[in-house]
């Protein structure tokens, strides 16, 4: 680009200048030709004679070629007598001799036959293209070293720090996962793009510490069952036992067996609602009819336990859901509020219609989950601690997180002293 | 003396799974089910095209040939055959694709032997008459139209859900449901609930059924369900 620009410059100072004599050439030659003979010979004899820089000279030629006056030796050969400037060699004549050189020549043949040549020294020319050149050369040369330098050193230190993030990455896929790709704290791409993969990575390390999490709960929580089952077969097949003591051996085997099953079972049902392809059972439902189906459903066990149920509805309202899933979650929410009420305490179902969504509200009269714990709880496999004699897979709360997940609902607990409350809040797109 | 024994219903299990093949087909002849294991799709078409079965039990998953293409295959010949479709996919959109393509039920694995033999049970029993109005099961009588019910003339007052699970019993008397199969019967759920929530509503429906001193006319069956006969 520079090197374009440079020559651009050189180019036209040289044509502007070879054009600009060459004007004047023809402007002295005019001037000389309409004048007479002997006024010519004498212009010639004072004024290019007398040039003492040798730029400008002029000579009148006899129709044989013989020179009359002026400073050539002889017309150049093959200068066309047309009127127009030409580039050609010529000898020149001054006070030490021949001079060959070469010169910006215009030829005409006068009126009487004789030959007019006015012409220049292409030297002084040259010259200026020389300075030009030489000007241009002392800032080309430094210009390009600089533009070389700073790329070397831009790309060097791009190279660099290249570099430094796929050593990065290498120790990554190593299994580093806490490392960062490094940042020099600018905003240029690199940096951009490393601060995206380390947001990314951040994620990543997030997600797979949750699934390192749930891989170690779930190998505990198969292993806990699956270890009792085994102590018990070894037990049983170690002993000369009686039928009866086997079919009980064999009981308690197949029971612990359904438990892991139970597990397994949670986690392909969590895992398919997570993938969110459910949602083919979707359709318009009444609220008030899935929480009076819920109700009726429930009533008996919690009257079975002393508990008090009660229903309160509002207003029906259509939400787009599963029906199934969504009495799923509703049946593993009431399940737990009948769990942990107290006796002849009370659990509740509700319809609020307060807000813009509605909601959902499932109360028992228990102390509820600990507000640090809330999180957790949705969690696969964590189960307060309290609770671990009760028994179930764990999953409940989480298949609950992930149907109202695929819903677009959200879950909120709290404290409503007395009592626990978990509200299901139905946003809806059509609200 | 063969002519006086009812012939034994033939079972085709179609099924890749060798040993779990071997123990059920084992348990079906224990029940007195004569069974049958065809291990691929393409065998078990030539098998059903050649004799007489009275139910398939097909593996969803097949070599060879897909178990829900097999019972498309077997359908578009308007072979008539009830189908219980075995399946390691529960999703529930799986399970109704089973059903459209012909399925009469559709059991996910991993099933207690009790369930898939409930199943089975429920699957072969001729369905009582659907014209019959009145229901009789020893001296329980339930009125379909009038959606009432007495037992020796003594009306008993039931909650609409309690009435459709003793009509769901009414109809198969003498057989074992199972508490997933009242709960996707009886209340249309397609979910296992992991509480005794079925227990207790049948317990309810017990005790308005058998008042004191009645013989019990629903009995519990020990690691499967239920099930309604007369007292004798």
């Amino acid at each position: 680009m520079t090197l374009l620009l440079f020559g651009f410059i050189y180019w036209q100072t040289a044509w502007l200048e070879t054009e600009r004599m060459e004007r004047r050439l023809m402007n002295e030659y005019a001037i000389l030709s309409r004048e007479t003979p002997a006024a010519m010979e004498a212009d010639i004899n004072t004024h290019y004679g007398a040039d003492l820089h040798r730029q400008v000279f002029a000579a009148v030629f006899a129709p044989d070629g013989t020179r009359i006056v002026g400073g050539l030796q002889s017309a150049p050969p093959g200068l066309a007598h047309d009127r127009l400037p030409h580039e050609t060699e010529s000898l020149r004549l001054d006070g030490r001799g021949i001079t060959r050189e070469r010169v910006l020549a215009v030829a005409g043949r006068l009126n009487d036959g004789r030959v007019l040549v006015v012409g220049r020294s292409e030297e002084d020319l040259d010259k200026l293209r020389g300075l030009v050149l030489r000007a241009l050369s002392l800032g080309l040369v430094p210009a390009l070293a600089a533009a070389l330098g700073i790329g070397l050193f831009a790309s060097q230190r791009t190279i660099a720090k290249v570099r430094r993030v796929n050593q990065a990455i290498t120790r990554i896929m190593q299994g580093h996962l806490s490392e960062r790709l490094p940042s020099s704290g600018g905003m240029d791409e690199l940096d951009q793009l490393a601060g995206s993969v380390n947001t990314m990575l951040a994620e990543i390390e997030r997600l797979l510490g949750e699934v390192k999490g749930v891989g170690d709960n779930i190998a505990h929580d198969l292993r806990t069952p699956l270890t009792r089952m085994r102590a018990r077969l070894e037990r049983a097949r170690g002993r000369t036992s009686s039928p009866a003591e086997q079919d009980e051996v064999l009981g308690q085997a197949i029971v612990d067996l359904d438990q892991t099953l139970a597990i397994i079972t949670a986690l392909l049902r969590i895992g398919e609602l997570e993938a969110g392809q459910r949602k083919s059972g979707f359709a318009n439902l009444s609220l008030v009819g899935l929480l009076q189906e819920a109700a009726e459903l429930f009533t008996p066990l919690a009257e079975q336990r002393g508990l008090q149920f009660q229903l309160t509805l509002s207003p029906d309202v259509d939400i787009s859901g599963d029906r199934d899933l969504l009495m799923e979650a509703l049946v593993n929410l009431l399940d737990n509020a009948i769990k942990f009420a107290p006796k002849h305490g009370c659990v509740g179902l509700a319809l609020l219609r307060e807000t813009s969504s509605p909601v959902i509200r499932i109360t028992d009269s228990g102390t509820g989950v600990p507000e640090h714990e809330r999180t957790a709880v949705l969690d696969r496999f964590y189960r307060a601690d309290p609770s671990r004699h009760v028994p179930g897979s764990g999953l409940g709360l989480s298949l609950v997180a992930a149907i109202l997940r695929l819903h677009g609902f959200s879950l909120a607990m709290h404290d409503l002293n007395p009592g626990f409350a978990v509200d299901i809040r139905c946003n809806s797109g059509e609200e | 003396m063969e002519a006086y024994i009812l012939p034994r219903q033939h079972i085709l299990l179609v099924e890749d799974d060798a040993d779990l093949a071997n123990t059920i087909a084992s348990e079906l002849r224990d029940r007195g089910y004569e069974a049958t294991h065809s291990a691929d799709g393409p065998g078990a078409v030539a098998t059903v095209r050649e004799s007489h079965y009275d139910l398939l039990i097909v593996d969803r998953l097949l070599p060879g040939l897909d178990g829900i293409a097999l019972i498309r295959q077997i359908r578009s010949e308007s072979i008539h055959i009830p189908v219980l479709f075995l399946s390691a996919l529960s999703a529930v959109d799986d399970r109704v694709r089973g059903l459209k393509a012909g399925g009469d039920d559709y059991l996910t694995k991993p099933f207690a032997l009790d369930e898939l033999l409930a199943r089975v049970e429920a699957l072969l029993r001729r369905p009582r008459d659907a014209r019959e109005t009145v229901l009789r099961v020893g001296d329980v009588a339930i009125d379909l139209i009038d959606r009432t019910v007495q037992r020796r003339g003594r009306p008993i007052d039931l909650l609409p859900r309690e009435f459709k699970l003793l009509e769901y019993l009414m109809r198969r008397p003498g057989q074992v449901v199972t508490r997933a199969m009242l709960f996707e019967d009886v209340w249309n759920y397609r979910f296992a609930p992991h509480t005794n929530l079925v227990d207790v509503h049948i317990g309810k429906l017990r005790r308005k059924i058998d008042t004191q001193g009645e013989p019990p006319m629903i009995q519990s069956v020990v690691g499967s369900g239920f099930v309604l006969r007369a007292p004798d």
